[in-house]
């Protein structure tokens, strides 16, 4: 059964290489562009996780997070927040609106597998 | 009564005691009295001694005569008895002895002659052979009795005197005169040898010395009273000539002088008498003259008081304005000029000789006694001033003033009062103008000086000359002089430029008539320089005659230095927000570089893991992923350098950030062969601030030190020290990181801060590291001071301030 990943970032470039990256790894990887379109698909399928930016357009990560968070069925959801942004605020604001996880960008490609690998055990 | 009629009498006789003879007689009776006294005691006491003295000598000369004859005998004797066979007779000696005597003279009529003791004449001139033993002297004495009596109880060799009065009368002689015999018994022969004189004859000397003397006395005393006559009267001419001259001065004639000459006290009293009659002559002559002064002072006094009562009268006449009133003693009025007539409309006819003066008076003064309390001040002061309302014979009443003043005789009495009177009426009306005015003057000039007073500005204002005439209460507070050191003094004194700022303002107020706003510095009494903005203008006299300038002085020295904080701040400000926007920039570079920098490191990851490792791409791909880890470290730094997190501030030691540091660096400088100076201060007071920060600024420092000695080929040397410094009274913790590397060119000491700015080679610094520093130390409230020198090295100072209170109370209490 392969894991279902929904990637939310308003960077394709983000998008595409996490899609390389995870792929190959065996998992099932969804992306969206915006949180909106974020809220859509996780009412349509189930994700056994979910990546988010924190900066984006229109609704930022955060809130996102706490929306996902809103919804019954999605409270179990791991949710890993992975932003260019680093500081102690960020990371607490971002565990604050429910993530399991804050990663910060750029991060080691082979630390991030490890870390999702970890996540799925 | 009784005692004092005794005294007179007594004083009467006392004066009588004394002759009054002339002084002539006087002279005379003392020199006959001093003179003639001892001459006769002395004479008489002279001649008494002398006679004694002759007497004794011609008794001795007698005895004498007789011890020869004696001795002739006793030779005659001798020889007869030595002879023996040849013995002369009796006769024979006799005779022999008769040659010898008989020729014996003493004196005229005195002789020697031999008798025998029963009174028979053996030897004499002439009756030898007589026996004269009962011959008797003139009184019946019968010498030769008593003489033989005397010889035979005579010792032998003894020689005896004896006196009788005799006269001889076969001599020729007529009365008896006293004899003299000497006698001496010669027992051989029974004979004795007698030798007789007259005493008148032995003291014939005796009696020519007497008359001499005699003589000589009279003479004296006439020279004597001859001398004594000449002495008086010349003395008593001179005298006479004083009392003569005197006597004419006594009559008037004081032209009189007196010849006396000579330095004895009459000669002294001459001149001295001439000179009381020089002075008595000057004393006159002055007198005379003073005389002549008075008498002319009185004729011309008595001439300008005729000119004086003429003056008077005129006076009491043009006096219209005045009027002047005298009254005597009884209140008779004497005088009531035209000036009174005018003032009071009474004609002179009608006031004088009566005591009308009440008629001026206001019936309510009248009431009060007020003429009597005037005419009493007056006296008592001589003189009485006073403003009161007075009647006109129209019964109309008007302000007065007048003037009462005392008349007195000479010394004397009151003999009564003149009043100067004045109409008043016009003068208080002027006056309550004149008050009005000046009122209205004095309160224009006080708002004018309160608002002087009340100006926060100083206002000076200075003659032409440019000392000062005026300056107000800010003036003073501004300059802390008080009024008084600066009124007078040369307003330039207080210029910081002294006397060419002066000149610079008045040339320009001279152009332009006002200056304004015009910058310049003043010096304060305490010595502080204040900043002045000054307006000036030229002060000008009603005429527009420049009198002076009147400046205000504001002082800007607290704007000024505001303004300068200001612009610091700005400075500050501008900086710190240039630093601020940079960082936002630099952030969000950081930010926007992750996203792609992390889509390379994935894919390059993806492509990487599929390749086949004898792949030679594999090797670019890894150039590729290096590439990735430089952005990645560039972007850290970044992301360090702008990071905004609160920095959290606490108390510490500038040695522990330090020695972490060196912690970290140190081993890493060993390597590079740098020989590491530890300098840290110990006790060192505390700061407040960011452990990590101010770790981060010490790697940074150590980390660009280390570069600069890897480039030298000089010593390799790094020193670090901490101590405590106090700038303007504000102690701060200086650190210092000083290498002896290359040093910074001085062209790049100001970019050295500037973000980006590095002379490292590409790949080995950000450009970030001072900056880095600059912005931390910025919010520890501290600076950073850069020296360094091209080839000697590169110094830079931290400065912190210090946290004093804990440690200053800790050493209060210990000191």
């Amino acid at each position: 059964m392969m894991k279902k990943i929904l990637i939310v970032d308003d960077d394709e470039l983000i998008l595409l290489a996490l899609s390389e990256l995870l792929k190959p790894q065996g998992y099932e990887v969804t992306i969206t562009t915006s949180g909106r379109e974020a809220l859509e698909k996780l009412k349509q399928e189930a994700f056994d996780l979910a990546i988010l930016d924190i900066i984006m357009p229109f609704m930022d990560g955060i809130e996102l997070c706490r929306k996902i968070r809103e919804r019954d069925e999605l409270k179990q959801m791991p949710i890993v927040f992975l932003s260019a942004k680093s500081q102690e605020e960020d990371r607490a604001a971002g565990l604050g609106a429910g993530a399991d996880l804050f990663l910060s960008k750029p991060i080691n490609p082979e630390k991030l597998l490890k870390i999702l690998a970890g996540t799925f055990v | 009564m009784k005692a004092g009629r005794l005294n007179q009498v007594a004083e009467k006789l006392k004066l009588k005691s004394l002759p009054d003879l002339t002084i002539r007689k006087k002279l005379i009776l003392i020199t006959i009295f001093l003179t003639l006294l001892p001459l006769f005691a002395v004479s008489f006491f002279s001649l008494n001694q002398f006679r004694e003295a002759l007497k004794r000598s011609s008794d001795e000369n007698l005895e004498q005569l007789v011890r020869n004859v004696y001795s002739i005998c006793q030779v005659y004797q001798e020889v007869n008895r030595l002879k023996g066979s040849f013995t002369l007779t009796e006769g024979e000696v006799l005779n022999a002895l008769r040659r010898e005597i008989k020729g014996i003279r003493v004196g005229k009529t005195g002789y020697v002659y031999g008798i025998d003791i029963r009174g028979k004449l053996l030897i004499h001139h002439a009756r030898e052979g007589e026996n004269i033993i009962d011959a008797v002297d003139s009184s019946g004495f019968a010498y030769i009795r008593v003489m033989i009596e005397g010889a035979l109880a005579s010792s032998l060799g003894e020689v005896k005197t004896l006196r009788y009065p005799w006269y001889n009368p076969e001599e020729g002689e007529k009365k008896p005169r006293n004899k003299v015999i000497k006698y001496q018994y010669f027992p051989p022969w029974d004979l004795i040898i007698a030798a007789g004189a007259y005493e008148e004859e032995i003291y014939e000397s005796l009696f020519d010395t007497e008359r001499t003397i005699y003589i000589v006395l009279a003479a004296i005393l006439v020279l004597a009273f001859v001398l004594t006559l000449l002495v008086s009267y010349f003395l008593a001419r001179r005298i006479k000539e004083l009392t003569g001259a005197t006597a004419r001065m006594v009559n008037g004639d004081l032209s009189g002088r007196v010849r006396i000459r000579g330095s004895d006290e009459i000669g002294t009293l001459g001149r001295s008498f001439n000179r009381m009659a020089d002075q008595i002559q000057l004393y006159t002559i002055h007198l005379e003259t003073v005389v002549a002064e008075r008498t002319r002072e009185i004729e011309e006094s008595r001439q300008s008081y005729r000119q004086l009562s003429h003056f008077l009268k005129s006076v009491l006449d043009s006096a219209t304005e005045y009027g002047i009133i005298a009254v005597d003693y009884r209140g008779v009025i004497t005088e009531f000029n035209k000036g009174a007539e005018n003032i009071f409309g009474w004609k002179k006819d009608e006031m004088i000789g009566r005591e009308n003066i009440r008629l001026t008076v206001t019936p309510a003064d009248l009431e009060r006694g007020l003429p009597r309390d005037i005419s009493r001040r007056a006296m008592a002061h001589g003189v009485c001033d006073l403003e009161l309302d007075r009647l006109r014979n129209d019964g109309e009443t008007f302000p007065a003033h007048s003037t009462v003043t005392v008349i007195r005789e000479p010394g004397g009495p009151v003999s009564g009062f003149v009043e100067i009177v004045r109409d008043i009426t016009q003068k208080r009306i002027l006056i309550s103008q004149r008050m009005v005015l000046e009122r209205q003057l004095r309160e224009t000039k006080e708002f004018l000086e309160n608002i002087m007073e009340s100006s926060v500005d100083g206002i000076v204002t200075t003659d032409l000359k440019g000392k000062i005439t005026y300056l107000n209460r800010a003036m003073e507070e501004l300059l802390q002089y008080k009024r008084s050191e600066l009124l007078g003094v040369h307003i330039s004194s207080v210029y910081l430029r002294g006397i060419a700022e002066a000149r610079e303002l008045m040339s320009q107020l001279r152009a332009r008539s006002r200056v304004e706003y015009y910058e310049m510095q003043v010096k304060a009494k305490t010595g502080d320089i204040l900043y002045i903005l000054t307006s000036a203008s030229l002060l000008k006299d009603p005429e527009g005659e420049t009198i002076g300038t009147a400046g205000v002085f504001k002082n800007i020295t607290e704007q000024k230095r505001l303004e300068m904080k200001l612009k610091e701040t700005q400075a500050h400000l501008i900086e710190a927000s240039k630093m601020r926007a940079l960082g936002e920039l630099v952030a969000g570079v950081a930010h926007e570089l992750n996203n792609p920098l992390m889509a390379s490191q994935t894919i390059l990851h993806v492509i990487s893991a599929n390749l086949h490792e004898e792949c030679p791409n594999v090797r670019r791909f890894e150039i590729i992923r290096k590439c990735n880890d430089r952005i990645e470290k560039i972007v850290n730094h970044l992301r360090e350098f702008s990071r905004q997190t609160d920095v959290s501030l606490r108390a510490l030691n500038i040695n522990q950030p330090i020695e972490n540091a060196l912690l970290i660096n140190g081993q890493q400088l060993l390597n590079h062969n740098i020989i590491i100076v530890n300098d840290l201060a110990a006790d060192l007071p505390e700061i407040t601030g960011d452990a990590n920060q101010l770790e981060q600024v010490f790697l940074n420092l150590l980390s660009n030190a280390r570069d600069a000695l890897d480039e030298t080929s000089g010593p390799r040397e790094l020193t670090i020290s901490s101590r405590l410094e106090y700038e303007d009274g504000q102690a701060f913790v200086v650190a210092s990181v000083k290498d002896t590397g290359i040093g910074i060119p001085e062209e790049n000491l100001t970019k050295v801060f500037e973000p980006f700015f590095t002379t490292k080679p590409v790949f080995k610094g950000t450009g970030l590291g001072l900056s880095l520093c600059f912005g931390i130390i910025e919010t520890h409230g501290g600076r950073i001071d850069l020296k360094s020198e091209v080839g000697r090295g590169t110094e830079v100072k931290i400065f912190i301030p210090a946290v004093m209170r804990g440690r200053n109370d800790e050493e209060d209490t210990h000191r």
